[in-house]
């Protein structure tokens, strides 16, 4: 017995488990993840690259107000994203420890946090398609024909609004009754009698002074298109109620790379509600347990890298 | 004697992978979300104060890319559990992260070197 026993014993060696110490599933998600570095390094570095490749020291590259991109969104965003990273691991660590029902309480959570991000960005969006801040219909230029569809679009804009109707009417009847045009300073008594109220601001600061020097074909000689988008953004800051449409330099390559880099994240923020719906789905059913701890916590790992991914594009986007 | 003798074909360690993570323990993630927190409003401050030109320019990208970097290094080391994991996974992570910087490198010779130039 004794020496049977010694002799097995010198014959046992260590096991040796082939392949890597890394679970097939934990694997394949890491190398779906490094394509995915690659996917937005492409997005993103393009970005960079192009940012830093445009002559910005004459004509600067647009400002968030230009574009309306309002910072503390996208502040917010980030806190939405870096909360439901905090969901989502939590969740595993429920799951780790047995707690199922917590977990989907985390999961469930995680999956409310991911859809207020895509509500913020979508009424982002909704400011953008408004302000037709989209690529291929921003103003970026204004010379040649560029500039005379953005002195006709001004012009519309001016147009618009119920003050410039008015002062229209009184013109042409102005007109029809004197055989001639009333110069800019009739025109605004006649408007102020009209209305009851005194125009009070600044000639130069006023829209309808725009509007006028841009339709006078008289004394006041009629404006360039470099000159209107210099007033234009000047009386923005005045009247922002007007949606006068401002001249964007780099306008168009602007919206180009928004929409590419956000609208792809937002893709990719959308595939991860999906899996977390049907993890929900599963637990409704019953079919949820301990056992999907290595799923959720490889969803998990999906679900941050999309966070670092905004983590990187907040900053660059709304920041710098 | 069989060379394989001893050699177990089985999914390498089931439990191998999650055992190391009861190493971060659910007040960590707290912390570390905090964290994140404030980083994200360092970099909304910095911005702010670059807006109101307190800050330079370029001191405001280094302060805002650093922090960005950060915050990317925290989520990975301890919500991806690379800090457990990173033996395991250098050799997949290090060479995508040499060839996105070696994509960007690349790029700006051409466009944007050469127009400053």
């Amino acid at each position: 017995m004794g020496p049977d026993l010694m002799e097995h014993a010198v014959e046992e060696k260590p096991a040796v488990h082939m392949g890597l110490p890394l679970s097939n599933g934990k694997l394949a998600i890491w190398l779906f993840l490094v394509t995915e570095i690659m996917f937005f390094t492409g997005l993103i570095g393009v970005y960079i690259v192009l940012r830093n490749g445009t002559p910005t020291s004459v004509e600067p590259w647009p400002k968030p107000h230009q574009v309306h991109l309002i910072e503390w969104v996208g502040a917010l965003n980030t806190f939405v994203l870096i909360c439901s990273s905090l969901t989502v691991v939590l969740a595993h660590s429920a799951l780790a420890k047995g707690n199922v029902s917590q977990a989907v309480g985390f999961i469930t959570v995680t999956l409310a946090l991911g859809t207020v991000f895509l509500v913020i960005k979508a009424i982002e969006y909704k400011a953008k398609f408004d302000h037709k801040i989209l690529p291929g219909l921003v103003y970026d230029r204004v010379d040649g024909e560029s500039g005379t569809e953005y002195y006709k679009q001004v012009l519309k804009d001016l147009e618009e609004s119920d003050q410039i109707k008015i002062m229209i009417g009184l013109r042409d009847k102005f007109q029809q009754d004197n055989g001639k045009m009333p110069t800019y300073e009739e025109l605004s008594e006649l408007y102020s009698k009209k209305v009851g109220i005194p125009m009070t601001e600044d000639k130069e600061k006023r829209p309808s002074w725009l509007w006028y020097q841009m339709t006078s074909k008289g004394p006041e000689r009629g404006l360039s298109a470099e000159e209107v988008a210099q007033r234009v953004e000047e009386l923005v800051k005045e009247y922002p109620q007007r949606h006068l449409t401002e001249y964007v330099p780099f306008g168009n390559l602007w919206a180009s790379c928004y929409f590419a880099m956000t609208g792809f994240h937002a893709l990719h923020v959308f595939g991860g509600l999906v899996v977390f719906i049907i993890i929900l789905i599963m637990a409704a059913m019953g079919r949820f347990g301990t056992q999907h701890e290595s799923f959720v916590e490889l969803t998990g790992l999906y679900w941050h890298f999309v966070d670092i991914v905004w983590i990187f594009l907040f900053p660059l986007v709304y920041l710098v | 004697m069989n060379r394989l003798e001893g050699v177990t074909m089985t999914e390498p360690q089931e439990s191998e992978p999650h055992a190391g993570h009861a190493g971060i323990a659910v007040k960590t993630y707290f912390l570390i979300f905090g964290a994140l927190a404030v980083c994200t409003a360092i970099s909304f401050l910095v911005n702010e104060g670059e807006r109101h030109q307190l800050i330079g320019a370029y001191a405001g990208f280094a302060m805002i890319f650093a922090v960005a970097v950060c915050k990317a290094v925290l989520v990975g080391m301890f919500f991806m559990h690379l800090k457990l994991d990173w033996t395991r996974l250098y050799f997949v992570i290090v060479p995508v992260m040499i060839l996105a910087v070696m994509m960007l490198v690349v790029l700006l010779p051409d466009i944007v070197l050469a127009w400053h130039h």
